[in-house]
């Protein structure tokens, strides 16, 4: 039995945090902010994992630090083997809005074309939508999902909303069956492998 | 609808613990089980060598390797005593004397160089008690005893180094930064109050200078990993180098908190433990009756005793001082007036409840996940 004696934060689930390193952080951010700065910031993540960020920029920090843990590590999100990524309820509360967490995780995680996504909370693990990821297509803004077309945004991670059942989705040459949910369907038609550079 | 915080433990009054005092080379205990002490009763002795140094004849008498060794009026084995005259050469000009830098014995002679290779002489370091209180155990290979004692614990959030004595001396005000300059030979041996924050500079001179701690309420991270090898509590070994360093509230800039910046303000001028390690000052009682409170508590003899900070949760209720401890306004600290019914977005995105402090500076709002209940 584990007794929790102090209030831990998400941050505390990952065991690698201290050799997050500021200059990996800072590559993802797109504001300028001091090395010595942004070294404190995590530290301070380790001392008090449970705190918020109070500000936007803060929480960008905070999804570059969450995608740099995942990139060494990321069996507690993600399963290659079932090509599903399971989100536990409190990061989906600690990092608003959604389509940001989502965005981060697929920045880092070597995802299939086709993942579904899942929520656990205390009551249960549950589908809540599918992340596609189309390869070798050609740049696109229409895309057909369940036989209805829907205008999206290239180079984006788009979210279409869509019910519980499953839908085939057709991207130019790319036809496949996914999931939706309360979530919905992202598909990222970002480039991918290209970390934004220190503006 | 009850929010929960962290509460922390950082400072404690008129706590009875055992003080480990440990000598600082190969020596002896005289102290007995049972023994009543006083600060200034000296427990034991232990002799300590601190190595080794030169002296280049050849260049001190501006001669020849072949007329240096001539020179030579000290030999092999010999003990030598500050001052005392080494070698000496006598010219038209008049006598060139070579005179020792320090107390030690002559080792041996390198003819190739010219040079004498002393060792310095050991010097007995006393190990006094530095408190009232009662011997509680002497340890059989005679290293170190345990003293019953009454002091003021106070606990920081991280630091390193081993634990070691001096007089507190507060040099800056809570929220300030101490310069290089600030810090002079003259503090040699004492734990110094640097206020918010102190660079790696800094601190580098100060365990130069022979300083024996610094407390201070933040700390660059850079400077902490290079001290202690990981930022990680749960990853730190005990590490030393050669100076304590205990930091009150986090990484960067952040002011000593008011609870912990009162009782060092109130310690100035009297001596002090500092464990960087175990993140802890034990401040000694002064009082030299508190000896007779103390015969009639009995601990248990724990040949560790190093204790970390608690940290346990509690709920949040109008009347419970905190600390904040995420910026802007980390450090801060004041008494619970009022908790939201409702959450609120922050400009991060976060919902969360917000709670009303009232500060020594003004009434703010803070994310109740943002702070720590202290008191």
């Amino acid at each position: 039995m584990i007794i929790t004696t102090k209030i831990s934060g998400v941050f505390e689930q990952f065991p690698n945090l201290d050799k997050v390193t500021f200059e990996s952080v800072k590559r993802w951010l797109n504001f300028k902010v001091e090395d010595h700065t942004l070294e404190n910031f995590i530290a301070n993540r380790l001392l008090y994992p449970q705190t918020v960020p109070m500000n936007e920029q803060e929480m960008e920090i905070d999804l570059s630090i969450l995608r740099e843990t995942l990139k060494m590590d990321n069996r507690l999100l993600y399963n290659p083997f079932k090509s599903s990524i399971i989100i536990p309820e409190e990061f989906e509360v600690r990092f608003p809005p959604l389509i940001k967490l989502i965005s981060a995780l697929c920045d880092v995680l070597v995802l299939k074309e086709v993942t579904k996504i899942y929520v656990k909370s205390w009551v249960g693990t549950h589908p809540m939508g599918s992340i596609v990821i189309p390869k070798s297509i050609h740049p696109t803004s229409l895309i057909t999902l369940g036989g209805k077309k829907y205008q999206v945004k290239p180079n984006s991670l788009n979210q279409i909303s869509v019910p519980e059942r499953q839908q085939m989705l057709q991207i130019d040459s790319f036809n496949a069956g996914v999931s939706g949910g309360e979530f919905g369907v992202f598909i990222d038609l970002r480039p991918h492998l290209s970390i934004p550079s220190h503006k | 609808m009850n929010l929960q915080a962290n509460f922390r433990q950082r400072v404690k009054v008129n706590s009875v613990i055992h003080i480990k005092r440990s000598l600082s080379g190969q020596g002896e205990i005289k102290a007995k089980v049972g023994m009543d002490v006083t600060p200034a009763d000296i427990l034991g002795s232990s002799q300590l060598s601190a190595g080794y140094f030169t002296v280049n004849v050849v260049k001190d008498l501006n001669t020849s390797l072949e007329t240096a060794k001539k020179c030579l009026v000290r030999h092999d084995g010999e003990r030598i005593f500050r001052g005392e005259l080494l070698a000496k050469r006598r010219s038209l000009l008049g006598e060139k004397v070579v005179v020792s830098p320090a107390d030690g014995i002559i080792q041996t002679y390198d003819e190739k160089k010219g040079e004498l290779l002393l060792k310095y002489l050991p010097k007995n370091i006393p190990l006094t008690s530095g408190v009232f209180g009662i011997i509680d155990y002497v340890d059989p290979s005679s290293s170190y005893v345990l003293i019953r004692t009454t002091v003021t614990e106070v606990f920081g959030i991280f630091g390193c180094g081993y634990q070691r004595i001096g007089i507190i001396n507060v040099l800056s005000n809570a929220g300030a930064l101490t310069s290089k300059q600030q810090i002079t030979e003259n503090m040699s041996k004492q734990i110094l109050v640097v206020g918010a924050f102190i660079y790696g500079e800094t601190l580098r001179w100060a365990a130069q200078l022979g300083v024996a701690g610094i407390i201070s309420g933040g700390l660059n991270a850079r400077d902490f990993r290079a001290m202690s090898g990981s930022l990680d509590p749960a990853k730190r070994v005990g590490t030393d180098f050669g100076m304590s360093v205990v930091v009150t509230e986090g990484f960067g800039s952040m002011a000593i908190g008011e609870d912990i910046y009162t009782v060092l303000k109130n310690h100035h001028g009297k001596f002090g433990f500092i464990g960087g390690n175990s993140n802890r000052l034990l401040l000694p009682s002064s009082d030299p009756d508190s000896i007779i409170a103390l015969r009639k508590i009995i601990l248990p003899v724990n040949k560790e005793p190093e204790a970390f900070a608690k940290v346990s949760i509690k709920d949040v209720g109008v009347g419970d001082r905190v600390r904040i401890i995420w910026p802007p306004f980390a450090g801060w600290q004041g008494k619970v007036v009022g908790i939201d019914a409702s959450s609120t977005r922050l400009p991060s995105g976060v919902s969360t409840y917000l709670v009303t402090i009232d500060t020594a500076n003004r009434r703010i709002k803070v994310p109740f996940p943002n702070i720590e209940i202290v008191e």
